[in-house]
C-alpha cells in the first residue's frame, strides 16, 4: 500500500497533542506506508482564519501552503485533523489533483484489505463521537463506525444524538480559544447527558481538538456529577493499542 | 485590554453559574429532543412537507413584491387596512396611532416576536395603554420584566419553582410550584382582560396572499381570545411571512408544529381572513359580529428587503421560526437565550439581528457559535446558518468589531504559523 504520502499533522496535534502524531507515525510504520512530513515547513492550514472571518489572510496563507505541499509532489496528503481535512478539501482549489485523506480513510482501507491484525483481548465497550468537521461538514459518518465494528473485541454503542444529530464537543468555531468556559461546559454536558447513560469504557473520536475538549469535559463531569471515568481515544490510538 | 467582549464573557460566565437556568435547560433539552423525534417519526410525509416548504418559501421570496401587493388588495377588499412599515419606528407609530384613535385603554397580546423586535409594548405603555401578554410564557416574563429567551418558549429559562415564586410575588400570596395551579391562575387572571380589551394584537405564523388570510398556530387558546374578543384586531408580522396560498400556509404549519413543540398538529390553527362579518339580514354586509369589527394588518420591513436581496443572507428569510435550531443547539443548551440575544436568539438570531438591529448588536451572537452545523442539520428548511455566521464574522472584522483577543489568534497564525503563538 503506497500512497506517495505527505503526512500533515496540523497545529492542534503538533502543539497540543504531539503524542497523537507519534501514533499516526507508528500506525504508518505498522502498515508499511512510506511517507514524508514537512517538519518546520508545516504552517497552519488557515482554517481558524476562516472561522475568524479573515478570508483575505486565509487566501494568502493558503496560496503559500499550497505551494509548499505541491513542491513535495505527493500523491496524497494525510491528516488526522478534521479541521485541516475540511479546509483542504473545500478551500484549497490549488491542491486539486492531490488526494486529501483523513486518518479514518487510511484505517478503513487497511481494515478492508486485511492489513491490520487485531490482537483480541478484553472486551471494550465504546461510543463514537462525530467531530463536526468530519461528520456534518464532510459527511464522514460510516468509515469510523465500520472500523470500530470490525474490531473483534470492541462493542460500539451509539449516543442518542449521533451522526448528523451529534452534539459538538464545544471546541468548534474557535470557541475553545475565545470563550473557553462555555466551550468546556458543552463538553461536560456531552459526557454527562450523551455518554454517561451508555455505560461505556471509552469514547472514540477522530479529532485532536475534540479529544482535548472531551478529556476536560470528562474529568469535570466525573468530579461534579460523579460520572464514570472514561478513556478518550483518537481512533488511531485505539487501533495502535489493539493491533500487533 | 478590556473590551465589550470581556464584559459579554462575564455575562456568559454568570449564566453558566445560574442554577435556575441550569435546571430549566436540562429539563427542556431532554424533553424537547425526545418529543420532537417521536413526532417526526409519526409523520411519514415529513420530508415531503419540508422540501415543499422550502420550495414555497424560495418562490415566495423571489416574488415578494407581488405577494405583498396581493395581500394588501385582498385585506382592503375585506374591509381591513393594510400598512407596510419600513422600519421599527414606522410600525410603532402606526400601531400607536390606531390605538390612540380608538382611545384604547387596554391591549391584549398574543405572542409575537416582531413586537419584541420593534419594542411595541414599551411604546404603548408610554402612551398610557395597558398591555397584557396572554401567552402563558410571555405573561410570565412580562410579570418578571424580562425578555423572551426562546422564540417558541419565551419563559424556558425558568423552572416551575421559579414561576411559582414570580406568581407568589405578583399575587402577594404563596403559590405552590405546581404547573396545574399556575395555569389555573393565568386562566383566571387573563380572562377578564380578554373581555375588557379594546385592542387585540397578534403576530402571524404564515400569511396567504391569494386570500389575505393569516394563519396562527397555538395550543393555549389565548390567540383565539385575543384576536376574537376585542373590537379591533391588529396583526403585525414580518413581510417575509407571505406565501401564495392558504394550502401553502397550512403545509408550512405542518412543518413548524413538530419542530416547535413535537406535536403532529397544534391544538388550534386559526385562519383569519379580515374582520368578523355577517350578511344574515337581507344579505346586507355588516362588519363586527362576535369577532372584531376592525382588522388592521401591519407588515414590517425593518431590514428584511435588504436581507432578501443579499445573496449571502437571503436564505435566512426562508426561516419559518420553528425554533428547532435553538432547541437542540449545544450553546443554547448551556446559556439559553437571555444573554445570547439582542431580541432574536442564537445563530439564526445573529443573522436576523444583523439586518433588524445592526451588526454591532449581532456581534456577540455570531461570536458565540461553534459553527458545528447542528442547526443546519435539524432545520427543516436546511438553512445554512453556520456559513452565514462566518459571513457575519467577515463583516465584523471589516467593521472593526472583532474583539482584540480574537484578532490576536489571527495575528499568531500570520506571525508564528499557528493559532497558539507557539514557537516551533
Ligand atoms: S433557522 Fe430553521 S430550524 Fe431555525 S427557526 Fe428557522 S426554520 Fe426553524
Amino acid at each position: 500500500m503506497r500512497y506517495g504520502l505527505l503526512y500533515w499533522s496540523g497545529c492542534t496535534t503538533s502543539y497540543l497533542a504531539p503524542e497523537l502524531s507519534g501514533n499516526v507515525v507508528k500506525l504508518l510504520g505498522k502498515l508499511g506506508v512510506e511517507f514524508r512530513a514537512l517538519g518546520s515547513r508545516e504552517k497552519c492550514c488557515g482554517y481558524p482564519l476562516l472561522l475568524l472571518g479573515d478570508g483575505g489572510s486565509f487566501s494568502e496563507l493558503a496560496a503559500d501552503v499550497s505551494e509548499v505541499i505541491k513542491s513535495e509532489e505527493p500523491e496524497a496528503v494525510l491528516t488526522n485533523c478534521p479541521g485541516c481535512y475540511r479546509c483542504f478539501v473545500n478551500y484549497y482549489p490549488k491542491l486539486s489533483g492531490i488526494k486529501v485523506m483523513h486518518t479514518t480513510h487510511l484505517i478503513y482501507d487497511a481494515v478492508k484489505n486485511g492489513k491490520l491484525k487485531f490482537r483480541g483481548g478484553e472486551k471494550l465497550r465504546v461510543t463514537y463521537h462525530d467531530p463536526c468537521d468530519l461528520g456534518r461538514h464532510s459527511g464522514v459518518y460510516d468509515l469510523p463506525r465500520n472500523i470500530l465494528t470490525s474490531i473483534p473485541n470492541v462493542e460500539l454503542v451509539e449516543m442518542s444524538r449521533s451522526r448528523e444529530n451529534s452534539r459538538c464537543c464545544g471546541a468548534g468555531g474557535v470557541l475553545r480559544l475565545s470563550i473557553p468556559q462555555l466551550s468546556t461546559q458543552i463538553a461536560v454536558t456531552k459526557i454527562k447527558d450523551d455518554v454517561s447513560p451508555l455505560n461505556v469504557d471509552a469514547v472514540i473520536t477522530a479529532c485532536p481538538t475534540c479529544i482535548k475538549n472531551l478529556k476536560d469535559g470528562s474529568s469535570i463531569s466525573e468530579m461534579l456529577y460523579g460520572t464514570k471515568g472514561l478513556a478518550i481515544y483518537d481512533i488511531v490510538e485505539l487501533i495502535n493499542m489493539l493491533t500487533e | 485590554m478590556s473590551s465589550w467582549f470581556e464584559a459579554y464573557k462575564g455575562e456568559i460566565s454568570r449564566e453558566l453559574e445560574n442554577e435556575v437556568l441550569k435546571i430549566a435547560l436540562e429539563r427542556f433539552s431532554a424533553t424537547y429532543w425526545s418529543k420532537r423525534n417521536a413526532a417526526i417519526k409519526n409523520l411519514p410525509y415529513y420530508n415531503y412537507y419540508r422540501k415543499r416548504a422550502r420550495e414555497i418559501k424560495t418562490w415566495s421570496i423571489e416574488h415578494i413584491d407581488e405577494l405583498i401587493k396581493m395581500t394588501k388588495e385582498n385585506i382592503e377588499s375585506l374591509g381591513g387596512t393594510f400598512y407596510l412599515a419600513r422600519n421599527a419606528e414606522d410600525a410603532v407609530k402606526h400601531v400607536t396611532k390606531i390605538c390612540e384613535e380608538r382611545n384604547a385603554k387596554l391591549a391584549v397580546k398574543a405572542k409575537s416576536m416582531v413586537t419584541e423586535e420593534i419594542s411595541l409594548n414599551e411604546a404603548l405603555i408610554k402612551k398610557g395603554i395597558e398591555v397584557v401578554e396572554t401567552d402563558l410564557g410571555e405573561w410570565i416574563i412580562q410579570l418578571r420584566n424580562e425578555k423572551p429567551s426562546h422564540i417558541i418558549y419565551p419563559a424556558i429559562h425558568l423552572t416551575t419553582e421559579e414561576v411559582a415564586r414570580t406568581f407568589s410575588k405578583t399575587l402577594n400570596s404563596e403559590v405552590p410550584p405546581d404547573a396545574t395551579k399556575l395555569v389555573r391562575i393565568a386562566r383566571e387572571k387573563l380572562r377578564e382582560k380578554f373581555v375588557k380589551a379594546d385592542i387585540g394584537i397578534s403576530g402571524a405564523n404564515v400569511i396567504a396572499a391569494d386570500t389575505g388570510t393569516v394563519l396562527l398556530i397555538e395550543n393555549e387558546g389565548n390567540i383565539r381570545f385575543s384576536t376574537n374578543a376585542p373590537p379591533t384586531h391588529i396583526c403585525i408580522s414580518g413581510m417575509e411571512k407571505i406565501v401564495p396560498t392558504v394550502e401553502d400556509a397550512v403545509l408550512i404549519s405542518r412543518v413548524i408544529t413538530p419542530n416547535a413543540t413535537g406535536q403532529l398538529m397544534p391544538v388550534y390553527i386559526s385562519l383569519i381572513t379580515g374582520p368578523s362579518r355577517t350578511a344574515d339580514i337581507e344579505l346586507k354586509l355588516t362588519l363586527g359580529v362576535h369577532g372584531p369589527k376592525e382588522y388592521h394588518m401591519v407588515l414590517l420591513d425593518n431590514g428584511r428587503s435588504k436581507m432578501m436581496e443579499d445573496p449571502d443572507f437571503k436564505e435566512a428569510s426562508y426561516c419559518i421560526r420553528c425554533g428547532a435550531c435553538l432547541s437542540d443547539c449545544p450553546v443554547y443548551r448551556e446559556i439559553g437565550g437571555i444573554v445570547w440575544s439582542h431580541k432574536y436568539m442564537g445563530g439564526i438570531g445573529a443573522i436576523w439581528t444583523t439586518f433588524t438591529h445592526g451588526l454591532d448588536k449581532a456581534a456577540p451572537l455570531a461570536l458565540t457559535c461553534t459553527t458545528c452545523g447542528r442547526c443546519k442539520a435539524i432545520c427543516p428548511m436546511e438553512i445554512d446558518t453556520p456559513t452565514m455566521i462566518l459571513k457575519i464574522r467577515e463583516k465584523l472584522l471589516k467593521a472593526g468589531l472583532t474583539p482584540p483577543q480574537l484578532i490576536s489568534i489571527a495575528e499568531n497564525i500570520k506571525t508564528y504559523g499557528n493559532p497558539f503563538g507557539a514557537l516551533r
